[in-house]
């Protein structure tokens, strides 16, 4: 017999140890470790998208009156007294969708 | 083509999902780097791939059910932390079994491992992992040149991963695996002489 020969012999014939094993998966088990141990809370990607909107919001409304340089109390008397938004409440909202289109990204990477 | 030792493992669960570097390259870098719960998710498909292979490669060293489970999660976890440090992602497989073999080393000492009693050439009818005339002449080999050849053979270690996993030189592990080979091949022809091994 050659060497060839014995080579196939011993991984046809061992080959079936590959699936030896029985045991019911722990593939939860493990990923439920790894989820404590990186601190990774447990959410659903729905729930996640909703977090992801919340703090798109948060940053925007934080943005509204910075990049305005308005203060808010003319910005709430334009949207509530109004009954047409002042030019420089609608650049003020413009601002903030664009902080908002910026910051989006890189909340959701 | 049915060969003799697949009917005689008729009780055989479907095989694993068959080994894609490529594949493997992909979830290895999703998992690597974005948003983390994206890359847990490319992780655990990585887990439910290979899992079972581990555990069995563990079971088939030795390792009783529980210390299996344990140290492939463990191996999981440590390879999780150092994924970053995998050069080529293609190669997570092989990476992960010299993981989980490093670990068994660590974790069971050689007179605590249970090996499966055919490896003793005993029969077990329930769990024909191996067919009989191997069982017989794997029965000459010694534990740790059993371990090799299950390495070498069953889990497609290369030399050079055994070495590194043991701290030894390639030239041990090649000169240990060629007396046992030897062995295996005197036996083979004094059990069954002729071309009785390539059906």
């Amino acid at each position: 017999m050659d060497d060839q020969a014995l080579d196939a012999i011993l991984r046809e014939r061992l080959a079936p140890l590959r699936q030896v094993d029985e045991a019911p998966s722990q593939v939860r088990s493990i990923m439920d470790t790894l989820d404590k141990q990186t601190a990774l809370p447990r959410i659903t990607a729905r729930s996640h998208d909703w977090l992801l909107l919340a703090a798109w919001l948060l940053a925007t409304l934080v943005a509204l009156p910075l990049l305005s340089q308005l203060d808010l109390a003319a910005v709430s008397h334009a949207l509530t007294n109004s009954p047409v938004p002042a030019p420089t409440t609608l650049l003020s909202l413009g601002a903030a969708l664009l902080v908002g289109l910026l910051v989006y990204p890189m909340l959701s990477d | 083509m049915a060969t003799e030792s697949q009917q005689q493992t008729g009780t055989l669960k479907p095989g694993p999902v068959p080994h894609n570097p490529e594949e493997d390259a992909d979830l290895v870098r999703a998992a690597s780097s974005g948003n983390l719960h994206y890359r847990h998710r490319a992780f655990a498909v990585l887990v439910v791939r290979y899992e079972r292979l581990i555990r069995s490669l563990l079971r088939s060293l030795g390792a009783r059910t529980a210390e299996a489970e344990e140290i492939t999660q463990e191996a999981y976890l440590s390879a999780w932390r150092n994924l970053s440090s995998l050069r080529q992602p293609e190669r997570f497989l092989p990476w992960l079994k010299q993981i989980a073999y490093r670990q068994f080393l660590r974790s069971i000492r050689p007179d605590e491992r249970a090996l499966p009693d055919e490896y003793a050439g005993a029969s077990t009818q329930d769990q024909p992992w191996i067919d009989r005339e191997l069982r017989t002449v794997l029965a000459y080999c010694t534990r740790d040149e059993q371990e090799l050849l299950i390495l070498c053979y069953a889990f497609e270690f290369t030399i050079g991963e055994i070495a590194a996993s043991r701290s030894v030189a390639s030239g041990t592990i090649k000169s240990q695996l060629h007396r046992a080979r030897q062995k295996i091949k005197t036996s083979l022809g004094e059990n069954q002489p002729g071309d009785q091994h390539n059906g």
